[in-house]
């Protein structure tokens, strides 16, 4: 069966990527962060919504990232913005194999 | 490191008294009726800059009010005893910028109230002309926090970070009757109004603000700092010559363009010059609005703020904001002393809004609005909103809060659990939340015809607003079981966003599904 929709991209080795510690990367142009939270990894778009801060300098709140700039917050669930109603950074499927992730971006 | 501050007004002096132990004795006769069920507060260290009080001391309440000060007071049979050795007793802390109503605040206003230490606290614009009978109505009488409002000038409030204001451009947008009608008949409880210098506004709703706030004999409370772009030009400093003696001018010491800051790295004359007509400068920390470089700037350059307020909201509980005392805290680790600090969370703002009757001291016959702190010790990092931060030695703590007598421990966990700071996590989109199932017949039946009236709208805020409130007059159904029922219906937390305006940034499909869920379920309570 072949998937549809955008490729797998592989973009770090796991061993490079510190716990609860958050990593900008490049994927086909697209700007992402790359959390490892605990044993779960994620991919959330870089830039908020709002202004535009770095969420990779952000820090990570319970089970949401939360900006730098203003404290706006989003689910590591599903990317929704907590304590800003309308804005959402978008999730990225990842997937690790033989110690890489990769990251499937989600253009929707 | 500030050498000293250059505080611009007699009443602002740095309290200079030593630490004696005071030897007067003041009371209001309720320690001769022993009956009285009371408590009294044993050997703290009592700092009241308002009657110039700073020394150990004994403080017996009753009936919810301060009975005595004085050395070695004995409590009656059947009093509760606080012994409050080494810990500082001051009058009960006010917060004059928070936000406890609307789209951006919190499901439980005491959490960033009283739980925190706080005994009083001004909403800073959540409701407007529109949406004052739903601030009424959710809002107070419903806290253990005294709760006041800074109305704001556009109707519909605040109700959340896409609303940019633009509507306050039109007049028609303004209600003024409406506004003079509220204020009239609410004047225990509207302490001013507020209005943002944004520079997409121009400055005619400014003038017009300001006009009103004339009319009203009320203070014009002035939002500075742009949110959201960095516009070519702003209109700080002819908003600045707009204001009198008693207005404010709130995040004085924002980063964000149209601060206090000119172009050539100076304070701006007209700060200067509002400052000494008798212009209020007021804190509101936030999420945007604190920088400890522009602080230690304007503060060398005579800007002092005469209340020190947190703007606590959804997005800065978890941090930089955290509490008042946090914020006293951070403005201590750059020069200011406690008392210096004291002072401008009790008697200033009791003495600017016309409190002092209620709030701001520990005089006999006062509410007995207690805030216990103590001092801690240490090495503290504090951020500022910028992302830069001061090392502090001292960090003032919650020890206990007396409000109108009833003891009340501190709480942070409450106030930064995300069911208190995030709607969108305490909706309920897939399932009818719990709390619905306790709305009662009536409610369910109010929900029925809200849904035939939605059917056939404009899916936009105004027409949704009026709607849920011609429904309800016309249902003869209380207001605030009316929003009960509509919040109930959709999220599992109380929050308080105005409920039209709140409804119209969800899918209307959803909502209308939603209302003839709860509308047709049979799980109704009956209340007798």
């Amino acid at each position: 069966m072949t998937e549809e929709g955008p490729s797998w991209e592989e973009v770090l080795d796991l061993n490079e990527t510190p716990v609860d510690q958050l990593q900008g990367v490049k994927v086909k142009g697209k700007d992402l962060v790359i959390i490892r939270h605990g044993d779960r990894y994620l991919a959330m778009d870089r830039w908020c919504p709002h202004q535009d801060g770095d969420m990779a300098e952000g820090r990570i709140v319970g089970k949401s990232l939360k900006c730098p700039l203003h404290g706006f917050m989003f689910s590591l669930d599903h990317g929704r913005g907590l304590n800003c109603p309308g804005f959402n950074l978008r999730v990225h499927e990842v997937q690790v194999e033989n110690g890489r992730l990769s990251v499937r971006l989600n253009s929707g | 490191m500030i050498p000293s501050i250059d505080l611009h007004r007699g009443k602002n002096k740095i309290h200079e008294n030593t630490r004696n132990d005071t030897n007067s004795e003041q009371t209001v006769g309720l320690l001769s009726n022993p009956v009285n069920k009371g408590l009294l507060l044993k050997n703290g260290l009592v700092v009241d800059i308002a009657q110039g009080l700073d020394g150990v001391a004994d403080i017996a309440i009753a009936e919810g009010k301060i009975g005595a000060i004085g050395q070695n007071l004995e409590a009656g049979p059947d009093d509760q005893i606080l012994d409050l050795s080494g810990k500082i007793v001051c009058p009960g802390f006010f917060d004059i910028h928070v936000h406890a109503y609307g789209g951006i605040a919190f499901a439980d206003p005491d959490s960033i109230g009283v739980n925190l230490g706080t005994t009083s606290m001004v909403d800073a614009g959540g409701a407007g002309a529109y949406t004052w009978d739903e601030f009424e109505a959710l809002i107070l009488g419903q806290t253990k926090t005294d709760i006041y409002l800074w109305l704001l000038m556009r109707a519909a409030g605040i109700y959340g970070f896409q609303d940019t204001w633009t509507g306050a451009r039109s007049l028609i947008d303004i209600p003024i009757n409406r506004m003079l009608d509220i204020v009239e008949a609410n004047r225990d409880h509207i302490v001013g109004l507020k209005m943002a210098e944004f520079a997409a506004l121009g400055l005619g709703p400014m003038k017009i603000a300001k006009g009103v706030a004339n009319v009203l004999e009320l203070p014009l409370y002035v939002h500075i700092g742009e949110l959201f772009e960095s516009p070519p030009e702003t209109y700080t400093e002819p908003t600045l010559n707009l204001l009198e003696a008693g207005d404010y001018v709130t995040h004085c010491y924002t980063p964000c363009p149209g601060n206090l800051i000119g172009k050539d790295g100076k304070v701006l004359p007209e700060a200067l010059a509002a400052r000494d007509r008798g212009v209020w400068f007021d804190l509101a920390f936030g999420g945007f609005n604190f920088s400890f470089d522009v602080a230690e700037q304007l503060m060398h350059q005579g800007i002092v703020p005469s209340t020190i307020s947190t703007d606590l909201q959804q997005i800065n509980v978890t941090g930089p904001v955290y509490s008042l005392m946090h914020v006293m805290s951070a403005l201590m680790a750059i020069g200011m002393s406690f008392e210096d600090v004291l002072e401008r969370v009790t008697v200033n703002p009791a003495e600017q809004l016309g409190f002092t009757d209620k709030a701001g001291s520990l005089k006999p016959g006062m509410p007995a609005d207690v805030t216990v702190v103590e001092i801690q010790n240490g090495d503290f990092v504090f951020d500022d909103t910028t992302g830069k931060t001061r090392r502090g030695k001292q960090l003032i703590a919650p020890v206990v809060t007396i409000k109108a007598g009833e003891v009340i421990y501190p709480n942070r966990e409450l106030a930064e659990d995300e069911s208190n700071w995030s709607i969108e996590s305490s909706m309920s989109y897939d399932l009818v939340p719990p709390h619905a199932n306790l709305l009662d017949i009536d409610q369910r039946k109010f929900i029925g015809k809200l849904l035939e009236g939605f059917r056939v709208l404009n899916w936009e805020g105004v027409s949704l607003h009026e709607s849920f409130h011609n429904t309800r007059r016309q249902h003869g159904i209380d207001l605030r079981r009316a929003a009960e029922a509509v919040i109930h219906s959709f999220m599992t937390s109380r929050f308080t966003p105005p409920i039209g305006f709140f409804l119209a940034t969800h899918d209307r499909d959803f909502v209308l599904s939603r209302l003839a869920q709860v509308a047709a379920s049979e799980r109704a309570v009956v209340r007798n």
